[in-house]
């Protein structure tokens, strides 16, 4: 259903954008707290989570205790939830879904409760479901009693490998199949870590300590092509809590100098305290990053460059340091804008060779200035610029520059002329405002008495 | 005063270039004293015939032009100086067009070199690759004929400059030089309509575009003494403009039709031959060729007007075509203005007796008129093809063209396409389009976009619907007229460029209806009419079941059983008359003669609807109020003058016609001022000028002694014709296939029924409707099954029914079948299929296909039912044909062990069947539900049409129908159907409102409601609605286990039902 047929419906519908990665952020979060259950803890699909509780009942006091504590802080948090405990994952996911609350702890029993539910309780794909309802197979215990090989038969070409997944399910479900569970942690790519039998304290201990990881890591990243471009020091506390660094690079780097260079500008962040018992530095994001050779001036010259900007951007913080993007755009000082470093793609190429020249520096802001003598519809004679007078020599224009009218902008339409004054300087200079020309076009100033203004805006070489 | 001409305009007919229709420039151009103007469009001249009509009307020099767009960059503005001037230009373009596929021309400069005598060329500089002052010479040198160079201001800085050196290079090749305006709009504020078709047609957001848009509104039409202040310091570039103007003198009004000449022989001309012809055919039509003196008379003046008009080769050719669908067996019918003459009747175009509906060929055509004679010719929709094939073999595809249809923007497209420019997200879009009721919506008010849930008051939004409202009407696209063609005995690429339609062997030239109308340019309709399958289908049957021989014409007239039935409303399939609104008209109407079908045809249409003629016709005819004729006051003269025009209808103007002769008759328009009355309501655009014709018509009545009342109503319904026009010439051809189709149900139901679903998808009812409908009169109708049914519904004797034949249901009802499969399964049919795996072996069918067939439950005849089918079908496999596996069809596989599938309950199987073929013969799914629906007080639809009036009534069925009429102000119709008949529901405004989500999504309602019998219609007016649309599940699950079957239904989302609600029985069907 589209949102239009929804509203059609119920017009005064409340609608919310769907946000599944948020969802799923979410979710994880979510399954790490509950590690505090127990250590097995995985994410199960888009709306489950499946926990491996093997061996810790007993610290909450048994089966029950345990769904009711869970089920109880859930709903403390505001979480609605659905809870069954059985001997594999099929039979928990089953269960939960459609009988929740339930607890079984010996294979026979569960067998007997799966066989009385739905087929769609064996989570097959829609289409499968379909046909094994079509045939009259509407509960999972109907499956069970089915000779595998004519089960086997009646699904083969391209569903063959639904079939293969979906005895895969039985035997799960049956308890034949084990299916492990994938713990869930996040693992980054590359990380290296020391541990210390005596707690670090002083600044310098830990900047040794982080050579030497730097080191480790970057032969690591080395031996695979691998750049990087977030790192991340984990200094785990003797107290338990854990400080983080992160730093960030412009292009891959693998370059121990400069890697601690950018750390060492942060380090002082680092709170000691009582000392760090274990020091984990992490590569969180790495790209592919061949071996190069240095010796050549040009890339040295970059080199040199991109290293200045990753310390004056890890010094400053990153969105202080930007650069110039051109933008299309009429508007003289609309057509760039700054943005990350980061971006390569600055677009200038775009800047069409049929517009006119644009001027080698353009003022912050357009400056007005006082047109003495003025013809219509041409450059001034005669002007005052910051105090100064200008006569202008020669002349050229108008280009005529209307706003953008799809952000409303009230600015009247511009005319730019390129003039050359009697000093030598060429300048380039707009009316702002159109002169009324009979039969052509009425006053474009709303308000009559306004004359058009003059402005001054930016300079030739 | 110095003098200007615009020679280099886009119009929107540049298709998203240029911001103004052809007539706002030509207008603009005359408003501000321009001496002429050209349209120069890309490659096409599909607007100028608009400029031309603009240009007349305004007294405005315009000279036709083009734009041609090289495919090596190049690109010239082309005016041709006479007539085989511009047959080379359109013909240069045919070529183009034909290279390139459907949208694009191909050309070359070497192309327009073999064209260019008689063409003045002007080389637009800035699209030479080169360098200009090398390459010029070369152009032209190579175009041999006279050759300009433009030069337009541009407002990039150096226009001075830039134009003294055009001058210059242009001198010193000997090239003069021409002042242009680059037109793109007529005035400035068309800026922002500019940009954003630009952006459609990159397919670019505003943001996005950047470049692409416009610098300034510069492009706009600028008077003589502003052309000369910019090119002050060349004024031989504006004298030029003149010089192109003075030596242009081609108009295309020169464009002299010539109709094919269908000649027989060199002794004898056209008219010659079609007066031999209609006087010794209209013999046929009557009893021992004995034709009444009245109708010779009426020949005689009509072949008289013909002579006088020169049509007779136009009505040669149309009988030429229904000839050849005669002779091949294809059933067609002409209608249209002069399809109801005398001529037709004896010529067999159409079996509508003029006489009989005294419809008079003068009120169509006559010697003051000078439009041309209209024939539209309806074939049978499955051939109609070959018809069109025939037509482009006899004539060649140089003397033959579909017309096209000039494709616009309408308020859903605009908003959809300007949405996406301005940046709004897909839901935005969807919702505010959604909003839209109707194809030609008005300006969206800000309620319902509130309504939608959007703040009315955003910029951006505002200016996307202004400027959305702004680009209504913009052409789009050329596409083809469903069956409108032209034909000429000189090439027709000398009068209109010809172009690839997007369908293959189809060849559309670029002018649309009115651009022909505008030319007088003779068309042809040749349309497809679902019905004439039916009923050709319906005769062929008769004749093989019942050995009788009907047609058209021999179908007994005035079948006394024929009108009972139509007076009952009795009417599911019957053409024209089966909709819901006429079942409602039928039995207050009350048909008695072929005349009142006509009527009945006519009525139910939003024109008399809107002009609330419809119940003082009715109460007219039913007698409870005086058939009054429309008198003025005798002091302005005739009070009866009208009488002539109203009479057959009781003094209620009904038809179009009738509405125009009013204007004409009484409100003292001219006739052509009444044709361009009701084209200007038709395109609303338009309504400044609405507005003067409305004061004019109201004027004009009241001024010559009508009542203001009459005046306006008269007024109003012409407003209704414009949108909808349904003219009494169309209707009566309807009507005659109305009765026709009528007479086949009364008598021949099984046929018809056969029929209708052998001719599927046409009408206004699914298969399912028509099956019970046939059931319901007694028709005995038999299940699908693999060792008898073919693709086609069948007749099969049945030696204990009334008519002795029953339905056999065919493949064509099953879904996803195709007809070339079951072809392969009826050609191997020589025994009887034994199973599955046997039909498998012989027809090889695909394995999905045969599945199929098990789950429509076809293969009863091999005793097993559709889930033993389904599992034997499960276990084939799809071998490949090849020799190597041909012995693998020998059984012998390993006898697999018995399966003991659970039996499928009726109920479930009722469920199938509606998946497979949307209708079930076993029983109607609410039989199933029928003792819970009783336990709660629930009446069954055929009960209540017993009850009184007023009376209180609650029943349930299944959602057929849902209809919100745009003319019913916000009131939704249902009907809803159980197992014993249909219910019609009338749901108003306000319980809508309430039970909006009841209404729109339910597959099964139970509605309460208050009973009301009008003229034998019932109808349940809604007070409460509720959706039972999950009672449904409960079919498939088995009703057996109710509380089972509960249990089954997931306590969470996500382990979803195996069937949804909204597979289990097919959607209704929505109108708006």
């Amino acid at each position: 259903m589209t949102l239009a047929e929804a509203r059609a419906i119920h017009p005064v519908l409340h609608v919310a954008p769907s946000t599944p990665e948020a969802d799923q952020q979410k979710l994880e979060d979510l399954t790490r707290w509950f590690i505090r259950y127990t250590p097995l803890v995985a994410v199960d699909g888009d709306d489950g989570i499946l926990l491996d509780v093997t061996g810790c009942t007993h610290l909450f006091g048994g089966e029950e205790a345990m769904l009711d504590s869970i089920k109880t802080r859930l709903r403390d948090s505001g979480i609605n939830s659905q809870i069954s405990m059985a001997e594999n994952r099929r039979m928990a996911w089953a269960f939960s879904h459609y009988i929740p609350g339930t607890i079984t702890k010996n294979p026979t029993e569960s067998q007997a409760i799966l066989s009385n539910l739905t087929m769609a309780a064996l989570q097959l794909d829609d289409g499968m479901q379909q046909m094994l309802f079509k045939l009259g197979l509407k509960k999972a215990g109907q499956l069970f009693d089915l000779p595998r090989a004519s089960l086997m038969q009646r699904f083969r070409g391209k569903d063959s490998k639904k079939i293969e997944a979906l005895i895969t399910r039985m035997d799960q479900a049956e308890g034949r199949r084990d299916e492990p569970i994938i713990p869930f942690t996040l693992l980054p790519e590359w990380q290296v870590r020391m541990a210390f039998s005596e707690p670090l304290q002083l600044q310098e201990m830990v900047s040794t300590a982080i050579k030497e990881l730097l080191l480790e890591l970057t032969d690591l990243l080395a031996e695979a092509d691998k750049g990087v471009m977030r790192l991340a020091l984990y200094g785990f506390r003797v107290d338990g809590s854990v400080q983080k660094l992160m730093i960030g690079t412009n292009k891959p780097s693998r370059d121990q100098k400069h890697l601690m260079r950018l750390l060492e500008e942060k380090l002082p962040d680092l709170e000691a305290e009582f000392g760090f018992d274990l020091l984990l530095l992490s590569a969180e994001e790495t790209t592919h990053l061949p071996p190069e050779q240095t010796s050549s001036a040009k890339a040295h010259a970059e080199h040199s460059i991109t290293e200045f900007l990753d310390r004056i951007g890890a010094r400053l913080g990153p969105s202080s340091v930007r650069k110039i993007k051109h933008r299309q755009s009429y508007i003289p000082e609309q057509a760039q804008t700054f943005t990350s470093l980061q971006t390569n793609e600055l677009h200038w190429e775009e800047y069409p060779s049929t517009l006119p020249i644009r001027p080698i520096r353009l003022l912050l802001r357009p400056e007005a200035i006082h047109v003495m003598a003025e013809v219509p519809e041409g450059a001034p004679k005669r002007f005052r610029w910051r105090r100064v007078e200008h006569l202008v020599a020669k002349a050229e224009g108008p280009e005529r520059i209307a706003p953008e009218w799809w952000i409303n902008s009230e600015d009247p339409t511009r005319d730019y002329y390129q003039v050359e004054v009697k000093s030598g300087a060429r300048l380039w200079l707009f009316r702002s405002g159109l002169y009324p020309i009979k039969g052509v076009r009425p006053s474009e100033n709303r308000k009559q008495s306004t004359q058009p203004q003059w402005f001054m805006h930016g300079f030739f070489a | 005063m110095v003098e200007y001409a615009e020679l280099q305009i886009s119009s929107n007919f540049s298709f998203l270039r240029g911001a103004s229709f052809p007539e706002e420039l030509i207008i603009s151009a005359k408003a501000i004293g321009l001496s002429a103007a050209a349209i120069t469009d890309r490659n096409t001249v599909a607007g100028i015939v608009r400029a031309h009509g603009a240009a007349k009307t305004h007294d405005m020099t315009y000279i036709p032009a083009c734009r041609l767009d090289l495919v090596c960059g190049l690109s010239l503005l082309a005016y041709p100086t006479d007539k085989a001037a511009y047959a080379r230009l359109t013909e240069l373009l045919t070529i183009g067009n034909r290279r390139a596929e459907k949208g694009s021309c191909y050309l070359y400069l070497s192309d327009v070199t073999a064209f260019s005598e008689g063409i003045i060329f002007t080389l637009l500089p800035e699209t030479v690759s080169g360098a200009l002052h090398t390459e010029l010479p070369l152009i032209k040198e190579q175009l041999n004929t006279d050759l300009y160079l433009a030069a337009s201001y541009s407002y990039q800085g150096n226009d001075k400059r830039r134009i003294a050196w055009l001058a210059y290079t242009a001198a010193q090749a000997h090239v003069p030089l021409v002042a242009t305006g680059n037109i793109l709009f007529h005035a400035p504020e068309r800026r922002q309509i500019a940009d954003v078709i630009n952006c459609i047609r990159e397919h670019k957001t505003i943001e996005e575009a950047g470049y692409l848009l416009q610098q300034n509104a510069e492009r706009f039409l600028k008077p003589a003494h502003e052309m000369e202040r910019l090119f002050s310091d060349h004024p031989e570039a504006l004298k030029n403009t003149m010089a192109i103007k003075e030596a242009c003198n081609f108009s295309l009004d020169e464009l002299r039709y010539n109709y094919p000449k269908e000649a027989v022989s060199k002794d004898i001309t056209p008219q010659e031959h079609l007066e031999n012809l209609v006087w010794s055919r209209i013999k046929e039509r009557y009893e021992n060729g004995k034709v009444p003196a009245s109708i010779k008379k009426t020949l005689a003046h009509e072949l008289a007007i013909v002579s006088r008009k020169n049509y007779a080769p136009y009505f040669l050719t149309v009988n030429d075509i229904v000839e050849y669908a005669r002779t091949n067996k294809i059933l067609c019918q002409g209608r249209g203005s002069a399809a109801n003459s005398l001529i037709c009747f004896a010529l067999r175009i159409t079996d509508v007796n003029p006489e009989q509906v005294d419809l008079l060929f003068e009120r169509f055509i006559s010697d003051a008129r000078s439009e041309p004679p209209d024939i539209d010719v309806d074939f049978e929709h499955e051939r109609r093809e070959e018809v069109i094939q025939y037509i482009y073999k006899k004539y060649g595809r140089a003397h033959a063209g579909l017309t096209a249809t000039l494709i616009t923007y309408r308020a859903r497209s605009a908003i959809r396409e300007v949405g996406k420019v301005m940046g709004l997200s897909e839901d935005m879009i969807g919702a505010l389009s959604g909003t839209v009721w109707g194809s030609y919506g008005k300006e969206i008010p800000d309620s319902q976009v509130e309504e939608a849930g959007f703040d009315p008051n955003d910029n951006r939004l505002r200016q996307t619907l202004n400027l959305a409202h702004e680009i209504i009407g913009f052409p789009r696209h050329l596409s083809q007229h469903v069956g409108g063609f032209v034909l000429t005995e000189t090439p027709l690429h000398e009068i209109v460029p010809i172009q690839n339609a997007a369908m293959q062997d189809r060849t559309v030239i670029e002018w649309n209806k009115d651009d022909l109308d505008a030319l007088e340019i003779l068309k042809v309709d040749v349309l497809s009419l679902g019905m004439l399958t039916c009923i050709r289908k319906s005769f062929q049957m008769i004749q093989a079941c019942h050995n009788k021989l009907y047609t058209l014409e021999n179908i007994p007239t005035d079948d006394r059983p024929t009108y009972k039935m139509l007076h009952k409303a009795d009417t599911i399939g019957v053409f024209q008359v089966e909709s819901r609104a006429q079942m409602s008209m039928l039995p207050r109407l009350r048909p008695n003669v072929f005349y009142d079908l006509v009527v009945q045809v006519a009525i139910v249409r939003p024109g008399p609807i809107q002009g609330d003629m419809v119940h003082p016709y009715l109460r007219r005819r039913q007698g409870l109020e005086k058939r009054e004729l429309p008198k003025r006051d005798p002091r302005f003269g005739s009070a009866d003058e009208l009488n002539e025009v109203l009479e057959r209808t009781y003094g209620v103007p009904l038809f179009q016609e009738q509405a125009m002769r009013i204007a004409i008759v009484a409100a003292g328009f001219t006739p052509e001022e009444a044709d361009q009355l009701r084209r200007s309501m038709a395109s609303f655009r338009n309504q400044g000028t609405i507005h003067k014709f409305q004061e004019k018509f109201i004027n004009g009545m009241t001024s010559r002694g009508y009542e203001l009342d009459f005046a306006e109503r008269c007024f109003k319904q012409i407003g209704g014709f414009a949108d909808y026009g349904f003219p009494e010439s169309h209707a009566a051809a309807f009507a005659m296939l109305a009765y026709a189709s009528a007479w086949l149900k009364c008598h021949f139901p099984h046929v018809f029924a056969c029929a209708l679903l052998n001719s599927q998808p046409m009408g206004f009812y699914a298969p399912a409707q028509i099956v019970r409908d046939a059931r319901e009169h007694g028709v005995k109708a038999r299940e699908v099954d693999i060792n008898i049914s073919t693709w086609n519904n069948l007749l099969e004797p049945e030696p204990d029914n009334r008519w002795g034949w029953a339905l056999r249901l065919g493949f064509r009802q099953i879904k996803g079948i195709s007809e070339d499969n079951a072809n392969t399964l009826t050609d191997n049919r020589l025994r009887p299929y034994t199973d599955v795996e046997d039909l498998h072996i012989r027809t090889r069918l695909p394995v999905a296909q045969i599945e199929k067939l098990a789950e429509a439950d076809a293969f009863r005849s091999c005793g097993l039912d559709r889930r033993q089918a389904l599992w034997q079908v499960r276990g084939l496999i799809d071998s490949p044909d090849l020799p190597l596996f041909s012995h693998a069809d020998t059984k012998d596989k390993d006898v697999e062990p018995e399966t003991e599938l659970p039996t499928m309950p009726l109920s479930e199987h009722v469920v199938n069947d509606y998946q497979s073929m949307r209708l079930s013969l076993k029983a109607h799914p609410l039989s199933f539900l029928r003792p819970t629906l009783e336990h709660k007080g629930i009446l069954r639809c055929a009960d209540i049409t017993n009850l009184k009036d007023g009376a209180k009534a609650t029943v349930a069925g299944l959602v057929l129908v849902r209809q919100r009429p745009g003319s019913a102000k916000g009131v939704i119709f249902l009907t809803v159907e159980d197992e014993t008949g249909v219910a019609n529901v009338v749901v108003w405004k306000k319980v809508f409102e309430n039970q909006r989500a009841t209404v729109m999504s339910s597959r099964l309602l139970i509605i309460e409601g208050k009973l009301q019998h009008e003229s034998g219609v019932t109808h349940l007016v809604a007070n409460d609605l509720s959706d039972a649309s999950t009672e449904l599940l409960k079919l498939s699950d088995g009703l057996e286990n109710d509380a089972e079957a509960s249990l089954q239904l997931p306590a969470y989302r996500s382990g979803g039902h195996p069937r949804n609600v909204k597979d289990l029985i097919p959607r209704s069907r929505d109108f708006h």
